[in-house]
Formats: C-alpha cells, structure tokens, sequence
C-alpha cells in the first residue's frame, strides 16, 4: 500500500513538472514571439508596452500585430490538441484526430462556403463561422463514420482513418473546383487560409473562438468521465456509466473545439494528432493531466511553428499550416511505424 | 478453361474496340471544344493540310491537338504505373498517388524551378525522375521497417503520410522562392497550358515506358501471383521487380512533369480493366493503357466544361471520381 502511494505521489510530482516545463516553455516562446519580427523590440521596451507605457507606434506592432498572432496560435493550438486528444479516447485509436478524420477539412468547405461565396452586402458574420464549421464537420464527421463501419464487424482504425484521409483528398478537390474561379488575390487569401494560418486577423477572431475554448475546462472537470470512455465497454458499462450519451456528448464537443478552431485558425493538420501521443507519454492516459498536457504541448507548437513561420523567411511569410506539416507528417509516420498490427 | 480463356478474348477484343471508338469521339470532342468551337472539318484539314494563315487551324496545331494528345499520354501512363504497382506489391490500393511517388516527382520539380527556373522540359524531367525514385525508395524503406508488408490498408497510410510530407516540402519551396502561383494549379494536375514542344518531348518517354511494361506483362503476371509461383515456374522476381519499377518512375516521372500529380487514375483503371478481361497482364496492361487515356481525356474535357472560361484542374474531377471508388476500396471485405 506504501509504495503504491509513493508510485501516485511520484506520478503526480512527475505531471507537475510537466507542467511546469510546458508553462516555461510557452512563456519563452511568447517573449520572444513578441520580441521577434520586423521591429525588433528589446525585453525592457515589451515590458513597458504591456504595462501601457509605450509609445503609440510600439503600442500598434504589440498589440495590433503580434499579440493577436500569438494569443490565436496558443487558442488554436490548444484547441486542437485537446479536441484530438479526445477522438483518441473516444475511438481507442492513436492515430484519430480531427485532421484525419476529415473534421478539419469539413469545417474548412463549410466556411469556405459561407465566406467566400456569399455576397458581400449581407455578410454573416464572423460570430456565424463557427456555426457554419461545426455543421460542415458534422457532417463529414457522420460520413466517414458511416462509410467506414462495416456492419457486424469492429471498426477498424486503420480502415477509419483511411476512410477519413481519402474523404479529406476528395474535399480538397471540391476546394479546388470551388476556388480556381476566384481571382488572384481573393484565391491567395482563400489557399492561405486553406492551408492554415494566424496572420491578419482581429482582435474580434480572439473573441469568437474564446467561448468555444470554455470546452477544454469542461473536459478537464469531466475527466473522469472521459477515463471511463477509454475503458473497453464492458468495463464501462459495469461501472455504470453510461455510454451512449457520454460518447456522444464528448464526440460532439470535441468536434466543435477543432470546428472552432478550424474556422479561425483555417485547416491546420497534425497538431490533433502530435499533441495528445506526446502529452500521454509524458504525463499517462489519465484525462485530468493529460488534457491539460495536450493543451499546453499544442499551444506551444503552435507558437513555435508560428515564429518560425514568420522569421524564416522575413519579411515575408512562411504559412503555418506548412511548418506544421513538416514537423507533423514524419511523426505520423512514426506513429504508423511503431503502433502494432 | 478452354472456354474461359476464348470468352476472355473475346472480351478483349469487344472491349478494344468499344474503348478505341470511344476515344475517337472523345478525341474530337476535346479538340472541339473550347472558348470557340471549331467545326470538325477544319479538325481535319489542321490534320492533314496544315494552313497556318487559318487562325483556326492554328489553335488546334498549337493548342487543342497538343492538349488532347498529352491527355492520351498521361492517363495511358498512370494507369500502366498503377497496374504495375497493383501487381508488383499484390495490394490492390496501390498507385503511384496513393504511394506518394507523385508528391516525390512533384517535389522534385518544385527543386527544379528553383534551382533552374530557365531549364527546359528535358531537364526538368530528369528532376521529376529523381523525386519519383527517393519517394519510392522511402516508402519501401520505411515499410521494410515497419511490420506491414501484409497489410495493404497500411501500406497506403504511410504512403498518405510520405505524399502529405513531400506536399509541404514543396509548398514550403513555393512559398519561400515565391513561386506558389505557378506551383499551385500545375500541382492540382492539369494539362490546360501544355505547349506542341512539351507533348512532343513528353512522348518518346511515354512509349519507353509503356513499351518496356507491355515487354514485362508476362512475368508481371506472374508475379502478381505470389513470389513463390513466380520463382517456382521460372521467373526472376528482383528483376521483374526493378523493371517494373523502372518503368514506373518513367512513366509517373515524365507524366507529372508535364500535367502535374493527376491523381486516382492508377487506382481506378487497373482494377476497372481486371473486372473486364481478367488478371492476365498481357490484356491488362494494353487495355489500361487505352482506358487511362480515355478517362483523362474526358476529366480534362469535363474540367473545360465545369465552369467555362476558367479551367479546373484535370486532377480534381479525377479525385472527385476517385475519392468514392478508393473508400470502395478501403471498406470493402479482404
């Protein structure tokens, strides 16, 4: 009994330095993203900016430019890697996440649609974006479910995820048809954003994907809910939890974090499904740290991929969505390599 | 047996020549068609007894007849690519769009407008080769790593994410040497700006390729029967092998150098042809050839039509008819 307590109390001593870590590292991250760019600015200068003591021009870069590159980053990454955590629970499958799944690219038509298409007199809305995406992911989420369960027989991970890639390529297509009409610069601003990106926003897309982030603590409070989930169902069942309505609850949740995120942020790919394996094999599979963990870990991807996005190449611009990929595809690939038959 | 083996033939031969009519009229359509009709006739004269005073015969000499002809060629090759591929590997999602050779072939070029922006179709096509070959040597390599030789759902994941990864080293390439405009209709596959010079350097590697998998057909069909029946009735399996794959990185290497990653026509064809006249290569491969011609010859005319004046890429109406029949695949019992 006494080591077994002493195994907990080195696990959650473990979480906390996890956590302390991941906190460290973000806050790095995020003087130097504001450090870094075209006006390089000192510690001292950034210091007396967010106290409000800076000069109008310094005051115009902080907080016009950088700070909402980088609060999104940290909402979008977050988001993401928490949603895909919880398609990883719900499905016992290590490689679903919102990306493979098609959930990011079903959002992604749903608000190229709404967007892109839609005269410009009777605009919805930034406020209905993450309405249109939700739905967009719902139904492409339901799609793939539906063509990839076979009757009769266990769904297979590897045949959902596939399922999911090749609905997400068929996707992509129907983007393509829909945007080669558009002309130059309205396509350029349509693919950046396709291909997922932070840059040119307002402070009014940090206010819309705020609310939905209020998932992430509800998950973080259900935890325990969510450990049942990961459970087999027979387990589960006797526990007495009930399953349908949970599963669906928190399919549905999940969906909507990274339709939210999707919808600002654009199709950002692999942060769902780098993040969750990582914060596990940091902290464990108990949802009460390892969402947490996953938050952090994508947050900061995010902003590293970011920074780096927007100096490899100043003055221009890298795109996100690439950063990521290049950081994402080869860990997926290990994924596929080392997860069993 | 004996009468299978005549009503195959005679399957053949029924289907030679429904596809070979059917590309005729196809053919015509394609030239036909564009921002201004032109009657068949002068088709025919631009054929025959070029006049180029004739504004009309001139767009077909120079744009209409290279595009339609390119068509032919590029479905021809993909579809033998995939046919190959599907019988060397014996896993039926196998193409080179699925096993990511295309994104290889395609970083490839990406390298080459960068580092010789000025260099001709010759040159450039050596570089869609060298992608094409390091693609394919990765995913062999990493699925000799992994444990999933068997399984062919697997198989294609990796290849998705080695095709994802080549895709975002090129369009990192593109964005940062400011070439993403001509990079990404050319990616999205399409044969709209082919010009008479392109088609007519892409064709001598095009018939290399299709005429060294037509001299492989048999032992391919061999193969594709399992190694050990391949071995055990005579056939040299690494060298079916290696040229097979010679010939795939041909004809994949010189197609997507000219009309970009088309995707999904490796994948459809070969198993569209199996159902009509069998698993034996020697009619498989023929009929692929003229069936892959056939199906992007009509993508390329339905991606005029979706939406005129503009093109859509040729590689996303085949993707939209792709996309169905590869989840087909995917769920369907093993």
């Amino acid at each position: 009994m006494n080591e077994k307590n002493q195994e907990k109390q080195q696990s959650l001593l473990r979480f906390f330095c996890v956590i302390a870590v991941l906190t460290a590292l973000l806050l790095i991250l995020f003087f130097v993203s504001l450090k870094a760019g075209y006006t390089e600015l000192g510690m001292p200068q950034i210091f007396a900016v967010l106290m409000g003591k800076g000069t109008r021009e310094q005051n115009l870069i902080v907080f016009q430019f950088r700070l909402i590159r980088i609060v999104l980053a940290i909402l979008v990454g977050a988001g993401l890697a928490v949603s895909g955590t919880v398609f990883q629970t719900i499905s016992k499958n290590a490689l679903a996440s919102p990306d493979l799944l098609g959930v990011n690219a079903g959002a992604g038509i749903a608000v190229l649609l709404v967007t892109f298409f839609e005269p410009e007199d009777k605009a919805l809305g930034i406020l209905a974006l993450p309405f249109a995406a939700l739905f967009g992911a719902l139904v492409t989420a339901l799609l793939i479910y539906k063509l990839a369960n076979r009757r009769g027989a266990p769904l297979s991970p590897l045949r959902l995820v596939l399922v999911g890639v090749s609905v997400t390529s068929g996707i992509h297509a129907l983007d393509m048809i829909l945007t080669v009409r558009l002309s130059p610069e309205r396509y350029n601003t349509v693919n950046t954003w396709l291909i997922g990106s932070v840059y040119g926003n307002r402070w009014a897309h940090v206010l819309v994907l705020l609310p939905w982030l209020a998932i992430i603590p509800l998950f973080i409070y259900r935890a325990g809910r969510l450990n049942l989930l990961h459970l087999s169902d027979g387990v589960a069942i006797g526990l007495g939890s009930e399953l349908g309505r949970n599963r669906l609850a928190a399919l549905l949740l999940a969906t909507a974090l990274a339709a939210a995120c999707v919808a600002v942020g654009g199709t950002i790919g692999f942060v769902g499904l780098v993040c969750p394996h990582l914060a596990k094999s940091l902290v464990g599979p108990n949802h009460a740290r390892s969402i947490p963990a996953a938050a952090l870990t994508g947050a900061a991807l995010l902003l590293a991929a970011d920074l780096v996005a927007r100096t490899i190449v100043a003055p221009r611009e890298m795109l996100l969505g690439i950063v990521v990929s290049l950081i994402g595809a080869p860990y997926f690939l290990y994924i596929l390599m080392t997860s069993k038959k | 047996m004996r009468m299978k083996a005549h009503s195959y033939l005679f399957r053949t031969c029924l289907c030679l020549a429904v596809i070979l009519a059917l590309i005729g009229a196809a053919f015509t359509l394609s030239v036909n068609i564009g921002a201004r009709q032109i009657a068949p006739d002068v088709i025919w004269r631009a054929i025959l007894s070029y006049d180029s005073r004739d504004s009309e015969q001139v767009i077909i000499r120079t744009l209409r007849l290279p595009r339609a002809i390119t068509a032919l060629a590029v479905g021809a090759s993909f579809a033998v690519s995939g046919a190959l591929m599907q019988a060397a590997t014996r896993n039926p999602m196998a193409s080179p769009s699925v096993l990511g050779i295309n994104a290889g072939a395609a970083l490839g070029l990406a390298i080459a407008m960068v580092l010789r922006p000025s260099a001709g179709f010759s040159e450039t096509v050596l570089f869609s080769f060298g992608g094409a070959a390091f693609a394919s040597a990765f995913i062999f390599g990493v699925g000799s790593l992994g444990s999933f030789g068997t399984s062919p759902v697997r198989l294609a994941l990796t290849g998705t994410a080695i095709a994802a990864l080549f895709n975002a080293f090129s369009q990192a390439l593109a964005v940062y040497f400011k070439i993403s405009q001509d990079l990404t209709f050319w990616n999205a596959g399409g044969i709209s700006g082919v010009r008479p010079e392109q088609a007519a350097l892409l064709l001598p590697w095009t018939a290399a390729g299709l005429l060294l998998a037509i001299a492989l057909s048999r032992s391919i069909t061999l193969l594709s029967l399992g190694d050990e029946v391949a071995s055990g009735l005579g056939g040299r399996t690494a060298w079916i092998r290696f040229f097979a794959c010679v010939a795939v990185l041909i004809l994949a290497g010189s197609s997507v150098a000219v009309a970009g990653p088309i995707g999904f026509v490796g994948l459809v064809v070969p198993h569209g042809v199996r159902a009509l006249v069998g698993v034996d290569y020697r009619r498989v491969i023929p009929i692929s050839i003229l069936s892959g011609g056939l199906l992007v010859l009509l993508a390329d005319i339905v991606a005029r039509l979706v939406n005129p004046p503009f093109e859509t890429p040729a590689g996303a109406v085949t993707a939209l008819i792709g996309v169905p029949f590869f989840i087909y695949l995917a769920t369907k019992k093993q």
